[in-house]
């Protein structure tokens, strides 16, 4: 009883605020879509992404200064890609996969070193028992500990890039990190049930205050329609297990961000079905739009939690394929499409720069509420 | 809409539109979108047929996979009825009549042979009519497949009656006997053939059913109500293509229409006309007219396109100063469109379309290092036909790749330099131009948009410097 309110029965609800960046300086990067981002100390490191061509630009936003730049980098300078794979472990920024052309997806392995700005195109090891991970977009890259958990995505089985043959994927691969700069991947041996093939998901890397146990968060993707499942790879024993989670969930989603910031996950945006209020007309499968909605799961309390978000300012417009870095205590978003919106044939993407302020203090309201009970006490 | 959508349909551009995967994953555009030249636009192309690659006919035959009927756009109740005004008319004035062996009760004695010679030719042109409706007849775009016919029979006629310069006393003889021994169905096939001949050339077609005929028939006699139903003309696409008008582009900008040859008196080409008004639902259009007096043929080419261009820069100048600040966009045909590149380079515009551009010209090649062309300042978009004389795709894309604006090309499978499609095509794919010019008109439409609604930014450069402190 007492764990089934944990959630529903909390009064403190998570304060929360968005506030929309204006005029940051520096060379404003393109609008776009598919592109990611990471976080390095204060800044946001954005590249790749693509609308009307794929984007080979990296930009830098510096939360502190408000400024964007564009670092000189040298080195084996990769290709401009798409809905790829983006971590970063201290200063050194790994990018696998995505879209590079009109239907090409691509398997390789890049890195860049920050403090330097180089490139260096990386051949990692391929598994022992097994083939590398074939080229794909959409799937998700999670650094936990030294290892980079891959899964998922979406492979194209057509040699003609045209004509598109989509496959989901479910396989999981991990890349691991060496001392010496060399990288290896791994085909791990899994227990249970794998999530179902997806692509566009989330894949979010979580460990435990008290048990120091580390695992890997899948949320949401496509896999023809929009799916709202959470998967937990329990990294030590390499075990997958669907959690009860407790609390309303968000609609199902793909292409959304999700990020984590202190214990909890911060969902925002995407594709969602369109639901009708009309309850007669059947929702259909496939109809959806993008969201401009915002959900936190709690992995301490494994509860999707109440948001109160302040409305006193806008709120970010619907958008799908942004990217999303957590800063401190801020969840920094850029660009991203707006939905199907198109101008003349050229689709829309936002160009504007938000931050949701999470660690808000609480409100004084709740402190009127104790007053007042102990008044009428 | 409904209508787009099978027009991309038709024109080869489905599949990958209605696809999810590249609905949610669209970054790049397709086609040779290259990063090397920014400036052109992917070519797309309109109805050209992809021939697969050499060895893939080898696979296997897939012969559980149903492929999809497109859903017509038009309703195909009412375009059924007005498909078959002209057999339900002859129907009408004629009941119960039979329709076989009436070729053999045709009276010729006394034909000369030149009579002999029109009639069989008219005969055999209404024979194969017949046979080719038989032919979609069920099919689901019956509508269009039979206005393709009709118009090929329509042509054959044409070519034939011309052949002997429409000799009035022979068109007036033709009319009558036809109109005398033509079984039922075949009348209505031969009232299709006029009325579609009318739209062509009225005059003649007028002239030769003036004078009333003496008819055996008592259901004809009356000349009225078959004046009326040959002035109908009748197509399946059009209600369907005036209901879904292209969008107005932003700011309504002013499209002028540079003349591609001096205007004879008033006559001015219809399938012109015509598209003068297809430009109307995207902006305001004002036409260029050049006119000469009677002694044009005497006139040196020089001067004739002189005379065009300084009239489209008049025309130009004019409109500046009268709606300052509103986009001017220069059309043209053919040559027109070569006269529009040079107004272009003189006078300020926001982009040019150049419709069945031609490269080779008799001063030689389009695109060679002393042409102007390639100092254009505006946007350009070029639409050419894929059988053109006077261009060449890859000397479009050649020429491209040297311009240092913003270009669209948009090639149109089997058409000709005024981007006419024919026959074959038209009916193998069941199309008519109608519908083909709307693609490009949508073609034209989302490269100006694009233009208008985001002229391109300056080209990023990087910065150095930001000692970033990590």
């Amino acid at each position: 009883d007492m764990e089934t309110s944990a959630c529903e029965g909390d009064v403190e609800q998570l304060q929360c605020e968005w506030k929309r960046v204006t005029n940051p300086t520096g060379p404003q990067p393109r609008p776009r879509h598919g592109h990611r981002a990471v976080a390095i100390k204060d800044l946001m490191v954005v590249f790749g992404g693509g609308n009307e061509g794929i984007v080979d630009e990296l930009h830098v936003y510096n939360t502190a200064t408000n400024q964007w730049f564009v670092p000189v980098t040298k080195g084996d300078i990769p290709p401009g890609c798409a809905a790829y794979g983006f971590v970063v472990d201290g200063t050194r920024i790994l990018v696998f996969g995505g879209m590079v052309e009109y239907g090409k997806y691509s398997n390789e392995l890049y890195e860049l070193q920050a403090s330097r700005w180089e490139w260096k195109r990386l051949k990692p090891r391929p598994p022992k028992h097994g083939a590398p991970p074939c080229p794909r977009l959409g799937h998700s890259f999670t650094l936990i500990n030294n290892k980079v958990y891959l899964f998922g995505g979406l492979a194209n089985d057509s040699d003609d890039l045209k004509n598109n043959i989509p496959r989901y994927l479910n396989d999981l691969y991990t890349l691991e990190l060496r001392g010496n700069n060399s990288t290896a991947w791994d085909l791990p041996q899994t227990h249970g049930t794998s999530p179902p093939p997806r692509e566009s998901h989330t894949g979010v890397a979580y460990t435990d205050k008290t048990t120091k146990k580390s695992r890997l968060v899948i949320y949401g993707g496509m896999s023809g329609c929009r799916l709202g499942d959470l998967w937990f790879l329990e990294c030590d024993t390499m075990t997958w297990n669907k959690p009860a989670v407790k609390g309303i969930p968000p609609l199902p989603r793909s292409l959304h961000s999700a990020t984590l910031i202190g214990h909890r996950m911060f969902v925002f945006g995407g594709w969602v079905p369109l639901v009708m209020d009309d309850v007669k007309v059947a929702t259909h499968e496939k109809e959806w739009k993008c969201t401009n909605t915002l959900a936190s799961l709690n992995l301490e309390k494994l509860c999707w939690e109440q948001l109160a978000v302040d409305t006193y300012e806008n709120i970010p417009r619907p958008r799908a394929g942004h990217c999303a870095v957590g800063i401190h205590t801020r969840l920094y978003v850029w660009s991203g499409r707006d939905g199907y919106r198109k101008a003349w044939n050229n689709q829309v993407c936002c160009k504007d720069l938000w931050y949701l302020e999470v660690d808000v203090p609480a409100q004084p309201g709740r402190v009127q509420l104790v007053r007042a009970s102990t008044q009428s006490l | 809409t409904k209508l787009t959508t099978f027009l991309r349909q038709l024109a080869r551009q489905t599949g990958r539109e209605l696809n999810v995967v590249l609905m949610d994953h669209a970054y790049s555009k397709p086609g040779n979108w290259r990063s090397e030249n920014t400036y052109a636009k992917p070519t797309k192309s309109l109805f050209v047929h992809q021939v697969p690659p050499l060895g893939q006919d080898e696979k296997d035959v897939d012969v559980e996979y149903v492929e999809e009927v497109p859903i017509p756009p038009y309703d195909l109740n009412s375009v059924t009825i007005s498909m078959a005004e002209c057999e339900k008319y002859i129907e009408a004035v004629n009941p119960g009549e039979k329709d076989d062996d009436w070729e053999e009760q045709v009276d010729k004695t006394n034909w000369t042979m030149t009579q002999q010679r029109v009639f069989s030719k008219v005969v055999r042109a209404l024979h194969s009519d017949r046979l080719a409706r038989l032919t979609c007849s069920g099919n689901w775009n019956e509508p269009v497949q039979r206005r393709v016919i009709v118009d090929k029979t329509a042509r054959r006629v044409r070519h034939l009656l011309a052949c002997y310069s429409w000799d009035q006393k022979l068109t007036h003889w033709l009319h009558t006997t036809l109109l005398d021994c033509l079984s039922p169905l075949y009348l209505g096939i031969y009232i299709d053939v006029l009325q579609t001949l009318r739209t062509k050339c009225p005059v003649m077609v007028d002239r030769m059913l003036s004078s009333a005929p003496i008819v055996n028939r008592p259901g004809l006699s009356g000349l009225e109500s078959l004046n009326l139903i040959v002035k109908q003309p009748w197509d399946p696409v059009a209600s369907s293509l005036n209901e879904h008008k292209p969008q107005k582009l932003p700011g309504n900008p002013v499209i002028v229409m540079v003349p591609c040859a001096p205007m004879n008196g008033n006559f001015q080409s219809p399938r012109l006309k015509q598209w003068e008004s297809y430009f109307a639902s995207l902006g305001s259009v004002v036409p260029v007219i050049v006119k000469t007096g009677p002694d044009m043929y005497k006139t040196p080419l020089t001067n004739c396109l002189d005379q065009m261009v300084c009239a489209s820069r008049v025309k130009v100048a004019q409109l500046r100063a009268d709606y300052p600040g509103r986009h001017i966009i220069l059309v043209g045909w053919n040559a027109g469109s070569a006269i529009a590149v040079q107004v272009a380079l003189v006078e300020q515009v926001s982009a040019v379309v150049c419709l069945g551009f031609p490269v080779f010209t008799v001063e030689g090649r389009r695109g060679e290092p002393n042409d102007t062309l390639l100092d254009l300042r505006c946007p350009a978009f070029f639409v050419i036909g894929q059988n053109a004389a006077s261009v060449r795709q890859e000397d479009m894309e050649d020429i491209r790749e040297r311009m240092r604006v913003e270009t669209g090309l948009v090639i149109v499978g089997s058409a000709d330099d005024l981007l006419r499609v024919g026959h074959t095509k038209k009916q193998r794919e069941g199309l008519t131009q109608s519908m083909v010019d709307r693609c490009i008109l949508d073609e034209v439409g989302d490269f100006l948009g694009s233009i208008l609604m985001s002229p391109r930014p300056p080209p990023l450069r990087t910065i150095s410097n930001q000692s970033t402190n990590i």
